[in-house]
């Protein structure tokens, strides 16, 4: 048996910057120069309850920030599944890089650069975080059922830059000191950015997060959300964001959507949404006063 | 080259360890006796079973009851057509029609329940499993009947399989190439996103991974290896085993296998397998009579007990915790090596990071699941927020320098 020694080409230099490079090169380029994301008037319903009702635009533009808020059962959670594909929309298009993918499965839509989170974790507690982080890189690995199984010479290359994709992606959000701990020995905001960093390792250029800080405390939910705001700063990427933590929303989107019971009652700057008097009347249960 | 199957050894297994595993495999049935050879031969073919079930059942989460009639198949499939009294083809072209007749049938049942899990598929593969018993094993001249027929062993590649010891050397030789392929298929992309379909068939698909095809794939996997043991079996026995033994009963009694041993670890379903041939017979020596069936049973509440992680997980939780308790004594307490499972990347040495930390969350009617309280939600304030989670992992995100954007302006 030979000793296992890390293999020269997987170091990785010291800083954050070095760690964004390595990055960089692991995920594809975007060719495509227009909206990433389009959703037009999309309705759904489930039975009698109407989730949806005909939502005129949703638009993600490119390298944007953008946020989606909306109090509880507003239809948040049921647009991003048909944005993103796990529901099928009764009305309306979705047009992901330039393709209707509307009626195309989930796996299909992050092969052309979509990827998400869960309002839940759903990392898996019995591997560890480097594990949980290079389970991500499915689509970014060559080789189909014997290629990788017996390694072949392009399936270990790109075995081998996804490894250290994986531990940039750590370095990143903070995670390299645990790459080796069980994911189940880490507390939920760490599981939290395994999961953020999973959804980073598919190569993503539009990135739809769901309540990314749903579970932690204020503190770590404002330094999350500035780092997420960050990565997608610093990688380019555009991102959707659900959250319920408005100020969070509003201090780092732009555009920002507002639904409310299945509605879209309002979208534009933050200041814009800020001053509406139907987000008002949603959230601070103020009357709307009509001029 | 070699080095990329390197991680096949596991790095926390000295290499004295393995030689001594390796010499005991092989070395054991020089000195015991015929029976017990023939019950190793056995076990060997009942572990290859136990980690194609161990496929199914540890990696993607279901669970299928149709593997002894895909056992069963397989058996006297290969005996028919290696049989002079058969088709009397070689036994390769047997061994290859039993493993393909049991890899398509398992598919057919992912396929039929592909978006489907849980009760359905069980019930779907016995289905199958009755299926097959009233149909293909009521064929009198791929069975034998109440005959029964007689098949030599094989000579493979100028090698003769006649004895017992030959024939168990085959068998172990089979046994770890398929340890090996699946260690290595486990280690592959496929491997992990198999893993990924198991905890969430939605996380997998938003990172590009189709559910239903690595459903189909881990079952069809599981369908090669029960038929490669059932093709395996029919000449370890020279008389194929009466179709009583590939009843329903017997697909729980293998199911047993991967569930005693956990989905976490290869080497404990061999030990399972091993375990469930070698101790009714052992005890039967100390005039203790015990089914296998018996065996099996217990096995599947001790599982049950344990846990998805199985006997297996469980010593090698015992095994991680020993190794960082030694390490943190070393080393003084709050501190904790973090042993990396591959090459990628060396150990590190890190602050805080107990093996077990117990996860607080916030207290429902604190914050509600978690969430903060409305003031905050609207961005009015911070006062009255939720107490804060548990934290101590140590991971506080840092302060950083300003983006490239923001350095650009």
């Amino acid at each position: 048996m030979t000793t296992v020694t890390p293999t020269p080409t997987l170091e990785l230099a010291e800083g954050q910057e070095a760690a964004l490079e390595v990055f960089e090169k692991f995920i594809p380029e975007q060719t495509y120069d227009g909206v990433p994301l389009v959703g037009r008037d999309i309705s759904k319903a489930f039975g009698g309850i109407k989730a949806l009702r005909e939502v005129p635009l949703i638009e993600v533009p490119p390298h944007s920030f953008v946020g989606l808020i909306g109090p509880n059962g507003a239809g948040k959670s049921t647009l991003f599944n048909v944005l993103n594909g796990f529901t099928t929309p009764d009305t309306g298009e979705v047009v992901l890089f330039g393709q209707d993918v509307t009626r195309r499965q989930p796996w299909d839509r992050a092969k052309l650069g979509m990827s998400r989170t869960f309002q839940a974790n759903h990392i898996d507690l019995n591997l560890s975080t480097f594990d949980n982080l290079l389970a991500g890189a499915y689509q970014l690995i060559r080789g189909g059922l014997f290629a990788a199984t017996f390694r072949s010479r392009g399936n270990h290359a790109d075995e081998q830059r996804a490894r250290l994709a994986a531990r940039a992606v750590a370095r990143l959000l903070d995670l390299e000191p645990v790459l080796g701990v069980m994911a189940r020995s880490l507390d939920f905001a760490a599981q939290r950015r395994i999961e953020i960093g999973r959804s980073l390792m598919s190569g993503p250029r539009l990135l739809l997060l769901d309540e990314p800080t749903a579970g932690v405390d204020a503190h770590e939910a404002k330094e999350l959300v500035a780092l997420v705001k960050r990565m997608q700063m610093d990688l380019g990427l555009a991102v959707l964001l659900i959250e319920h933590y408005v100020q969070a929303v509003m201090e780092n989107s732009n555009p920002i959507y507002v639904l409310d019971q299945g509605t879209l009652i309002a979208a534009g700057t933050p200041a814009e949404v800020a001053n509406d008097p139907k987000v008002r009347a949603s959230y601070l249960g103020e009357e709307e006063h009509h001029a | 080259m070699l080095r990329r199957y390197s991680s096949v050894l596991s790095p926390n297994v000295p290499t004295w360890a393995y030689g001594a595993f390796l010499a005991v495999a092989l070395g054991w049935v020089l000195v015991a006796p015929k029976f017990w050879v023939f019950l190793g031969g056995a076990a060997c073919l009942l572990a290859i079973a136990g980690l194609g079930l161990s496929v199914v059942v540890g990696w993607a989460g279901e669970v299928s009851l149709a593997s002894a009639a895909l056992v069963g198949t397989s058996v006297y499939l290969t005996g028919y057509i290696v049989r002079a009294d058969g088709l009397d083809l070689p036994f390769l072209v047997g061994l290859g029609a039993g493993v393909a007749v049991a890899t398509v049938l398992h598919s057919f049942a992912a396929l039929a329940t592909a978006k489907l899990s849980g009760i359905y598929v069980m019930v779907l593969t016995l289905g199958l499993q009755v299926t097959i018993e009233r149909t293909v094993f009521s064929v009198a001249k791929l069975t034998g009947g109440s005959e029964g027929v007689y098949l030599s062993r094989p000579r493979l590649f100028g090698l003769g399989f006649d004895s017992d010891i030959a024939f168990y050397y085959l068998c172990a030789a089979v046994l770890a190439v398929v340890v090996v392929m699946l260690t290595l298929f486990r280690q592959s992309r496929h491997g992990r996103a198999l893993l990924l379909v198991r905890t969430n068939r939605e996380a997998a698909a938003a990172v590009g991974i189709s559910p239903w095809r690595y459903k189909i794939l881990a079952f069809a996997i599981s369908g090669a290896l029960l038929g490669l043991a059932g093709a395996m079996t029919a000449p370890l026995y020279r008389s194929p085993p009466t179709l009583l033994q590939y009843l329903s009963f017997a697909s729980l009694f293998l199911l047993a296998v991967p569930v005693t041993a956990g989905s976490e670890s290869l080497l404990a379903v061999i030990l399972v397998a091993f375990g469930f041939t070698m101790l009714p017979a052992g005890l039967e020596e100390l005039g203790i009579r015990l089914s296998p069936n018996v065996v099996g049973g217990l096995g599947l509440l001790t599982g049950t007990y344990i846990g998805a992680r199985g006997i297996g997980g469980a010593v090698l939780d015992r095994l991680r915790e020993k190794r960082e308790n030694q390490t943190l004594a070393q080393l003084g307490q709050g501190t904790t090596v973090v042993l990396p499972r591959d090459d990628a990347h060396e150990p590190v040495v890190i602050d805080t990071v107990p093996a077990r930390r117990p996860r607080t969350r916030t207290p429902a009617g604190a914050g509600g699941n978690g969430r903060r309280s409305d003031e905050d939600l609207v961005g009015v304030g911070t006062d009255g927020l939720a107490p804060a989670l548990s934290r101590g992992t140590g991971l506080t995100l840092r302060p950083r320098p300003p983006s490239r954007l923001e350095a650009r302006g």
